[in-house]
C-alpha cells in the first residue's frame, strides 16, 4: 500500500517536473542567451561557456532602448489606469443599477471580448489619423484600453455581483451614501477582481505588438515589442541582445504577477473564470 | 427609542410573469421601547416587512411612520435605525474598533469621541479586547457581537435584527439569547426582531406578530399567543410538540356544548366568555397540546384509548407518539420512559386548555379557561355525547 502510494506519489512528481521543464525551457534558454556572447550562443549548447553582462550593458547603453522601455511603460500604466477605472465603474454600474438597455449594453460588453481584436486595427487606424491621435502614445495607450476593457468591465461586473448585498445595505443603514459606499465598502470588498483586471490590462498593454505595430510609425514613440525588431536585420539577427531584450521586458510583468498572484487567482475565480 | 406604525402595507415581488404577494394588508403598532418579534415560516413576508421598516424595500401601498413621522419614502440612512443582519455583514477589511465606528464616523464624530463610544458599546456586549482584530480573526459569536456592537454604537432610536442568532451553535445560541434580553433591558430601544424559531420570540418578546403567507395571523405577547391562539396556523406553529389537531362533531345543548371525537366525548360550558365565535357550528377541529394531554396505562372506559408507536426520550420527559384509532396523537408525559411501542394506553384531554377552531376559517371558537402557569386544573371527562346533548 504504501509502496503504491509512494510510486504515485513520485509518478505525480515526474509529471509536474517535465511539464515544467517543457514551459521553463524557452525562459531558461532566453535567460542562456542574454547571459552569452553572440558566437558562443550560435554554439547552441545546453549550458553556456561563460557568462558575461555585455548584451544587457550594451542594451541599456543604447538611447532609443531606453526610449523604447520608457514608452512602453508610460502606455502600459496608463491605459493599466484608464482601463481598470473605467471596468470597476462600469461592472459596478451593470452590477448594481437597473436601466434601461441594461441587457442589450451587458451583452454588448460580452461580444466585445469576444471580437477578434485585430479586426479593430484598420478602422482604429483611420479613426486615430483622423484626429490626429495617430503615431502618438496616448492614441495607442486609448487602443489598449479598447482591448483590455470588455474583458476588465465583465470582470468587475461578475466580481461585485459576488458581494452580498447586505454590506451595502448595512453601510446605507449606518449613513453611508451611495459613493461612499461604494468607495469605502464595496471597492475595497472588490479588490482581487480590480488587481485581476489591472494586472490583465497591463500585461496585454506590455506585450501589445500588432497594434503598436500599425500606429506607431515614429522612432520616438515606439514600444518595447516593435523596438526589440532592430536587431533583426536584413544581414544578420542579434540574437543575445534580443534574448536581453525579451528578459528586460518580462521582468516586470513576472515580478508584478508573482506579488499580485494570490490575488490574481482569487479575481479569476471569483469572476466565475477558472485561475 | 422610537415608536413604530405600519399601516396598510403590500408588497409585491415580481419574477418573470410571476408575482408573489409578500406582505398583504399588514398593520403593526409598535410601542417605544417595545422588543417585538416577527415570526413564522419561511416565505411568510417577516424580513420583507423588516426590510420595509428599514427602508431597504419599499412598500408597494402603505405607509409607515416612525414616531407620527412618515417615513415610507425616507431613505434607509435618513431613518434613524440599526440593522443586524443574519450573516451580520461586519466589513471584513475593517477591523472590529473601525466596524463598530463606522457609523459614528460617517455620523461626523470627532475621533476621540469615537474611541469613547466604541470603546463603550464593546464594554457592553464584552468584546472589548478584539477591538483591534480582523472579523477573519473571530468566532462565529463575536462576530454576532461585533454585529450588535455596531447597531447600538449610534444610538438609534430604533433596532431591527433579522435572524441574528441563526448562525450560532445550539449553545452560544442559548446565551446569546440572555444576552441580547438583558441588553434590551438595559438600554431600552425599540427593537424588532424577525426569527423563524418560535422559541426566541417567545423567550425575547414583548409581543409577538406571527405571519403567514403576508398576512399577519395574530400580534400579542407571548402566553396570549400561547394559550389563546387566533387561528389554526398560530396554534400549530407556536409550541413544540406540535398542538394535535382532532376532528370532531359538536352537539350544543342548553347549558353545554358536548365535543364528541371517535372513542370520547366531554361537555364544555356553554355561551362563556371562552367562547369566541359562533357557538352553533356542528363540526369543528380539538386543538389540544401534548403536555395536556394526560396518559394512563391500559385501556379504560370514559377515556380516548390508544396504541403507543414511538417514545422520544428529552431528558426530563417524553414525547409519546400514539395511535388513537387511525388518528396520529402526540402527548408529552414528565418523569415516564417504560413505555413501549405496542402499549395500550388511555388519555386524558384536559378540557382546560382544550380549544375548538372553525373547520373553514381555522378561527379560533374556543379556548380552555386554564392558563399555563396558574395551578393545573385537574383534567377529567366530561359527560357522554349523549349526556351532554341532552
Amino acid at each position: 500500500m504504501a509502496t503504491t502510494r509512494f510510486l504515485s506519489k513520485g509518478l505525480n512528481y515526474l509529471a509536474l517536473a517535465a511539464v515544467c521543464l517543457f514551459f521553463m525551457f524557452p525562459m531558461y534558454w532566453m535567460l542562456k542567451g542574454s547571459l552569452e556572447t553572440a558566437p558562443e550562443l550560435l554554439s547552441a549548447h545546453l549550458l553556456p561557456g561563460s557568462i558575461s553582462s555585455e548584451a544587457f550593458r550594451e542594451l541599456i547603453g543604447q538611447a532609443s532602448f531606453r526610449q523604447y522601455f520608457f514608452n512602453s511603460a508610460t502606455v502600459a500604466i496608463a491605459s493599466t489606469i484608464v482601463s481598470t477605472t473605467c471596468a470597476v465603474l462600469a461592472g459596478y454600474g451593470l452590477a448594481r443599477f437597473k436601466f434601461p438597455g441594461k441587457a442589450a449594453m451587458s451583452r454588448g460588453v460580452l461580444f466585445c471580448y469576444m471580437f477578434p481584436s485585430l479586426a479593430l486595427s484598420i478602422p482604429l487606424f483611420n479613426i486615430f489619423y483622423s484626429i490626429r491621435l495617430g503615431n502618438t502614445l496616448f492614441g495607442l495607450m486609448l487602443t489598449h484600453v479598447t482591448l483590455s476593457l470588455p474583458f476588465g468591465i465583465w470582470l468587475m461586473w461578475q466580481y461585485f455581483q459576488t458581494i452580498p448585498s447586505a454590506f451595502r445595505e448595512n453601510a446605507a443603514l449606518l449613513g453611508a451614501g451611495r459613493f461612499r459606499t461604494f468607495l469605502e465598502v464595496e471597492l475595497p470588498l472588490a479588490r482581487s477582481g480590480l488587481i485581476a483586471v489591472a494586472i490583465f490590462a497591463f500585461a496585454l498593454s506590455w506585450e501589445e505588438y500588432e497594434f503598436a505595430f500599425v500606429l506607431i510609425t515614429s522612432e520616438a514613440s515606439k514600444t518595447l515589442p516593435i523596438g526589440m525588431t532592430q536587431f533583426v536585420t536584413r544581414d544578420y539577427v542579434v540574437w543575445n541582445m534580443i534574448m536581453a531584450a525579451g528578459i528586460t521586458m518580462a521582468v516586470p510583468a513576472f515580478l508584478l504577477i508573482s506579488f499580485l498572484q494570490k490575488y490574481l487567482v482569487a479575481g479569476f475565480t471569483s469572476g466565475g473564470l477558472k485561475g | 427609542m422610537a415608536n413604530i406604525v405600519l399601516s396598510g402595507i403590500y408588497k409585491e415581488f415580481t419574477s418573470g410573469r410571476e408575482t408573489h404577494l409578500a406582505v398583504d394588508g399588514l398593520n403593526l403598532d409598535v410601542a417605544n421601547g417595545e422588543f417585538i418579534s416577527l415570526v413564522g415560516p419561511s416565505g411568510c413576508g417577516k424580513s420583507t416587512t423588516l426590510r420595509m421598516i428599514a427602508g431597504l424595500e419599499s412598500p408597494d401601498r402603505g405607509r409607515i411612520f416612525v414616531d407620527g413621522r412618515d417615513v415610507t419614502a425616507v431613505p434607509p440612512q435618513s431613518r434613524g435605525l440599526s440593522m443586524v443582519f443574519q450573516n451580520y455583514a461586519i466589513f471584513p477589511h475593517m477591523t472590529v474598533r473601525q466596524n463598530i465606528g463606522y457609523g459614528l464616523k460617517i455620523a461626523g464624530m470627532a475621533r476621540a469621541d469615537q474611541e469613547k463610544r466604541v470603546r463603550e458599546v464593546a464594554r457592553l456586549v464584552d468584546i472589548e479586547n478584539l477591538l483591534d482584530r480582523y472579523p477573519r480573526q473571530l468566532s462565529g459569536g463575536q462576530r454576532q457581537r461585533v454585529a450588535v456592537a455596531r447597531a447600538f454604537a449610534r444610538n438609534p432610536d430604533i433596532i431591527l435584527l433579522d435572524e441574528p442568532l441563526s448562525n450560532l451553535d445550539a449553545k452560544l445560541r442559548d446565551q446569546t439569547r440572555a444576552e441580547l434580553k438583558q441588553l434590551h433591558q438595559r438600554v431600552g430601544h425599540t427593537m424588532i426582531y424577525v426569527t423563524h424559531d418560535q422559541l426566541e420570540a417567545l423567550t425575547l418578546s414583548d409581543r409577538i406578530a406571527i405571519m403567514n403567507k403576508g398576512v399577519l395571523q395574530q400580534f400579542a405577547a407571548p402566553s396570549v399567543v400561547f394559550q389563546q391562539p387566533a387561528n389554526l396556523f398560530v396554534a400549530t406553529f407556536i409550541g413544540s410538540p406540535t398542538m394535535n389537531i382532532i376532528p370532531a362533531t359538536l352537539l350544543h345543548g342548553e347549558a353545554h356544548t358536548a365535543v364528541h371525537i371517535e372513542g370520547w366525548s366531554a361537555s364544555l360550558p356553554r355561551g362563556g366568555s371562552e367562547w369566541l365565535g359562533p357557538t352553533d357550528v356542528s363540526a369543528a377541529l380539538v386543538g389540544i397540546r401534548p403536555k395536556d394531554i394526560t396518559v394512563h396505562d391500559g385501556h379504560v372506559e370514559g377515556r380516548l384509548p390508544a396504541v403507543v408507536t414511538l417514545m422520544e426520550p428529552t431528558g426530563s420527559d417524553a414525547i409519546l407518539h400514539l395511535d388513537a384509532d387511525g388518528r396520529a396523537l402526540v402527548a408529552q408525559v414528565a418523569d415516564r420512559f417504560d413505555f413501549e411501542p405496542g402499549d395500550k394506553v388511555s388519555l386524558d384531554l384536559s378540557l382546560d386548555h382544550l380549544h375548538l377552531f372553525d373547520v373553514d376559517s381555522g378561527l379560533a371558537l374556543y379556548h380552555g379557561r386554564a392558563k399555563y402557569g396558574a395551578r393545573p386544573a385537574r383534567a377529567h371527562a366530561g359527560p357522554t355525547m349523549a349526556q351532554g346533548a341532552a
